[in-house]
């Protein structure tokens, strides 16, 4: 899976320059367009790019708001972060972002890692897995939607042990790809929750009717 | 760029002493009231985050350009374990004290990481049953420390194309191992040196020790072992 035109966020020359590299590697031929702050990038979401990378701490505010806008969109938007159990990389999975890399990468692995999340297959450190655990609880009795599915919840325990993607599907003898494929499910659901949980709230304050 | 390694490593071990010393808790004739120990835990907590949103925007910027910049790949490791030691002062200090359990899942995933990128194996051997013991963060610091820097020697001395990690846990003692099967012996020279005398000193601090054994398949093996509290 390919795209033709990404956008950039990052206050950082040095940092910019390794993530343009990165994409280029993954996607090779794709066309780049940079934002060193938020009021830059605001000015680049028409036409919608297909791929949005995205440092959350930007000079001039959070990150998350231009991913909820971007993933409405249908932009992919992955986060660019250095550190990967920080409360406002949760924050930006549940605004839609579908996945993260982290800074420190070689660029291979950069690459690897955005190629990764391209088709569907994110990754998930052991510390984001305990905290989705903590925020769905566990499996509610009656299947729904909203709630994680028993089998997503092993998984996820796993993962919170530290199990890489492989270990899990081998312990569930399952291929690779199905396990990937449950962390896709769960981002997904991370996000229309807390986009479900919003509208709640919102229409509960009088904001807008139910 | 030697004096840059250097103050960074300073520069976190005062940050460190920093958030550390501040859970101390200081002698007092009577028990602190729930209050107290309430507000003097938000106060640190605001003191931490502080320091967290400086050191996150300034080192973490520094870091990255200097392994985006490194001369040679193992310049680039070593400015990673800096990064991964700044990652334990700041972010795994900000959540509550955290299980055995946990700490362990998050050396297995961080040493995974840091030998793929290295083309080196990892095999991770850990009971089924651990008991969920509560590992203080302090404590947490040492052994993640102690585990990184046996990584860095069996990667940088020995070469090693397979590494293997044996946890057992028996009478509230951890006994954690990792074997590797590259060229045995402990390491030599002077930052083998340094970085020796400070995975015994933070074996100390655990009321711990730490052996250098050599492997039963050939290689290194490092063996620490720890009181558990609960």
């Amino acid at each position: 899976m390919s795209f033709a035109n990404a956008l950039l966020v990052d206050d950082l020359a040095h940092c910019r320059a390794w993530l343009r590299d990165a994409l280029q590697r993954a996607f090779p031929g794709i066309a780049v367009a940079e934002a060193d702050t938020l009021a830059r990038a605001k000015t680049l979401l028409d036409p919608a790019p297909g791929l949005a990378l995205i440092d959350l701490g930007l000079a001039d505010g959070n990150g998350a708001q231009l991913i909820e806008t971007l993933a409405r969109q249908g932009t992919l938007c992955i986060v660019a972060t250095v550190f990967d159990d920080d409360a406002h990389l949760f924050q930006a999975l549940r605004c839609g972002a579908q996945g993260y890399v982290l800074k420190d990468q070689t660029p291979d692995g950069l690459a690897d890692m955005l190629r990764g999340i391209a088709i569907g297959q994110p990754p998930l450190s052991p510390s984001i897995a305990r905290r989705l655990l903590r925020h769905f609880g566990p499996p509610p009795a009656v299947a729904d939607d909203a709630g994680l599915t028993p089998r997503e919840t092993e998984v996820l325990r796993l993962i919170a042990k530290g199990y890489t993607v492989q270990e899990v599907a081998d312990t569930f003898q399952l291929s690779r790809h199905t396990v990937a494929g449950y962390l896709k499910d769960i981002y997904r659901k991370l996000s229309v929750n807390s986009r479900a949980e919003a509208t709640m709230e919102a229409a509960r304050r009088g904001i807008v009717a139910p | 760029m030697i004096w840059l390694w250097a103050a960074s490593g300073w520069l976190l071990a005062f940050v460190a002493i920093v958030l550390c010393a501040r859970r101390r808790r200081p002698a007092v004739i009577t028990a602190p009231q729930p209050q107290e120990e309430a507000l003097r835990r938000e106060a640190a907590a605001l003191e931490r985050e502080r320091i967290y949103n400086d050191l996150h925007d300034d080192l973490g910027a520094k870091l990255l350009q200097l392994i985006y910049e490194a001369p040679a790949p193992h310049y680039a490791d070593l400015a990673r374990s800096v990064l991964q030691d700044l990652r334990d002062v700041v972010t795994r200090s900000r959540g509550a004290a955290g299980s055995l359990d946990d700490v362990l899942s998050d050396i297995r995933s961080e040493a995974v990481q840091r030998l793929a990128a290295v083309g080196t194996t990892l095999r991770w051997e850990q009971p089924d049953d651990l008991p969920d013991a509560p590992l203080p963060d302090e404590r947490a610091l040492h052994l993640y420390r102690i585990v990184r820097e046996a990584i860095t020697n069996a990667l940088r001395h020995t070469q090693a194309r397979r590494l293997r990690v044996r946890i057992r846990v028996s009478d509230e003692r951890l006994d954690f191992e990792l074997t590797d099967d590259g060229a045995a012996g402990p390491p030599a020279g002077e930052t083998g040196g340094r970085g020796i005398r400070s995975m015994k000193a933070r074996a100390d601090e655990l009321d711990g020790a730490i052996a250098w054994l050599p492997g039963t398949e050939g290689g290194t093996k490092v063996l620490l072992t720890m009181p558990l509290r609960r």
